[in-house]
């Protein structure tokens, strides 16, 4: 009886396993931010709360004027505590490596 | 039983083997069902690492019920207590109740009667990536939507022992996540007390059979069936009767939309209107096919079954209807058993692609309400309530 329950539970973990695998997802690795000047205070900051994709996913919806609104609101609703003249260099930054270009 | 503690070395081995891959759950406890350890990332579409962001893959949503490890997963904030089920206790407090009282795991599924509702969890940014022009926020597809059996006990029934003020309009929950910055607001939600009283609502702490999976809000969520999925709060530790509207930023800034855009489901809180906005409440008629994706290769000579779920926030599904010429015939679809109004309906429509054929083939829902879903999605600029109906092109060959 117990070896054949036991012959059942290897079954049942090699068949789940199975499933697992055939289902599995693949997700891209998760990629550095764009170099360029301002690049490590946008890394620094932003990654208190968030991971940086959100940036990459979010360039095709913004413009400058997008990020400004953003990063108001990172500080302003969020409590972000990015001094006047980082919040500027971050907008920079954002503006040149991760806007939409159309 | 403890199925795993005898047995061959063999067995062992690769019951240690697979758990270090975390593909299995070793501990098996009674008869009980164990849902498969979720692996966010190789078991759902990851949008964002930090906080949790992951969508289900469209061919995981081809069953009545979304598996639990593939459930989609939607936090906001990036830090959680770990959970020791032994000492959570829920805090049942505010002006008002009576009573206030602590309550633990133990006591809430012992003392209160434990039912089932099935019901769509669905993330209200769903299909945000399709919106044109495009709008900030989590890019969803169509994954962050789930249809589950929720098991857990009225709340309305944890509600009534600790005595209801006749005062109390709203109920709000909050969960043991946290944020980062001291300035950040913590995620708090709240429902009107209406709502709180239904018998749908649910302090839920079982997924299809099994306990909830960290990430969808082990080990109690609040379920609001028919109702947007940000008032599911997860891992709640918090319940609290309110005598005046919250004033949380969850509430008061986030999750609104404009009056008038979505005049069907505007009606549902209103002690949270303002002049201008409403906050979201009430899923709106929808659909999705589920085993087609765009530039499929269909099998000609042979018939292919479209299939997929409609769904509303609770009149029922009237019929759903499919063109495969991109909307020019309409052709009622066959529809399936619908386990409660909250769950969503199967349907399908049967047809014979020719070789070299293209069709676009679209599904349409109506509710008992008479409501039927748009052509393109209601512009909104957080990106909610994309119901519009779905347009996909496949060949035959």
């Amino acid at each position: 009886m117990m070896k054949k329950m036991s012959f059942i539970a290897l079954f049942l973990v090699c068949g789940q396993t199975i499933f697992l695998w055939a289902g599995e997802v693949k997700n891209p690795p998760l990629e550095p931010l764009l170099e360029g000047v301002g690049g490590e205070k946008v890394a620094a900051y932003c990654i208190i709360c968030h991971s940086l994709e959100y940036i990459k996913t979010n360039a095709p919806v913004m413009n400058r004027a997008g990020w400004e609104k953003t990063v108001h609101k990172m500080v302003q609703s969020y409590g972000a505590p990015i001094s006047e003249g980082d919040q500027k260099i971050i907008i920079d930054y954002l503006e040149a490596k991760y806007s939409d270009k159309k | 039983m403890k199925l795993f503690s005898f047995g061959s070395h063999f067995c062992y081995l690769f019951l240690i083997a697979f758990n270090c891959l975390g593909l299995a759950e070793l501990s098996v406890a009674g008869s009980k069902a164990v849902s498969p350890k979720k692996n966010l990332e190789t078991d759902l579409i990851r949008q964002t690492d930090r906080p949790h962001n992951y969508e289900t893959p469209i061919e995981e949503l081809n069953t009545l019920y979304t598996p639990n490890n593939k459930f989609f997963v939607r936090s906001h904030l990036p830090n959680s207590t770990e959970v020791v089920e032994k000492k959570w206790e829920i805090s049942i407090h505010g002006e008002g109740f009576e009573k206030p009282f602590k309550l633990s795991l133990a006591k809430l599924k012992k003392d209160f009667t434990a039912v089932e509702v099935s019901a769509v969890s669905m993330c209200a940014g769903n299909r945000r990536s399709e919106f044109n022009p495009r709008v900030p926020g989590v890019q969803w597809g169509k994954g962050a939507i789930g249809n589950g059996l929720w098991r857990g006990v009225r709340l309305k029934e944890v509600l009534q022992r600790a005595g209801i003020n006749p005062k109390t309009i709203e109920i709000a929950f909050n969960g043991a996540d946290f944020p980062t910055l001291p300035g950040t607001p913590d995620f708090v939600k709240s429902i009107p007390i209406e709502r709180a009283m239904d018998d749908s609502t649910l302090l839920a702490y079982e997924l299809n059979g099994a306990p909830l999976p960290k990430g969808n809000g082990f080990p109690v969520r609040l379920i609001v069936p028919g109702w947007v999925a940000s008032y599911w709060v997860k891992e709640v530790v918090s319940i609290e009767a309110l005598t005046k509207p919250s004033d949380n930023f969850w509430m008061k800034k986030a999750y609104r939309i404009e009056k008038g855009k979505f005049p069907t489901v505007e009606k549902g809180f209103a002690s949270q209107e303002d002049e201008k906005s409403v906050p979201i409440s009430s899923l709106l008629i929808n659909s999705l096919i589920t085993n087609l994706k765009e530039g499929a290769k269909l099998k000609s000579g042979s018939e292919f079954s479209v299939q997929g779920f409609a769904w509303d926030g609770g009149h029922g599904i009237q019929k759903v209807e499919v063109s495969i010429d991109a909307g020019k015939n309409w052709s009622l679809a066959t529809l399936g058993e619908q386990p409660g109004k909250y769950s969503w309906r199967p349907f399908s429509f049967k047809f014979s692609p020719n070789k070299g054929s293209e069709y676009q083939v679209m599904a349409r829902a109506t509710n008992d309400a008479g409501e039927n879903q748009p052509t393109s999605p209601v512009h909104n600029p957080s990106g909610y309530h994309n119901n519009a109906i779905q347009s996909i092109q496949v060949v035959g060959e």
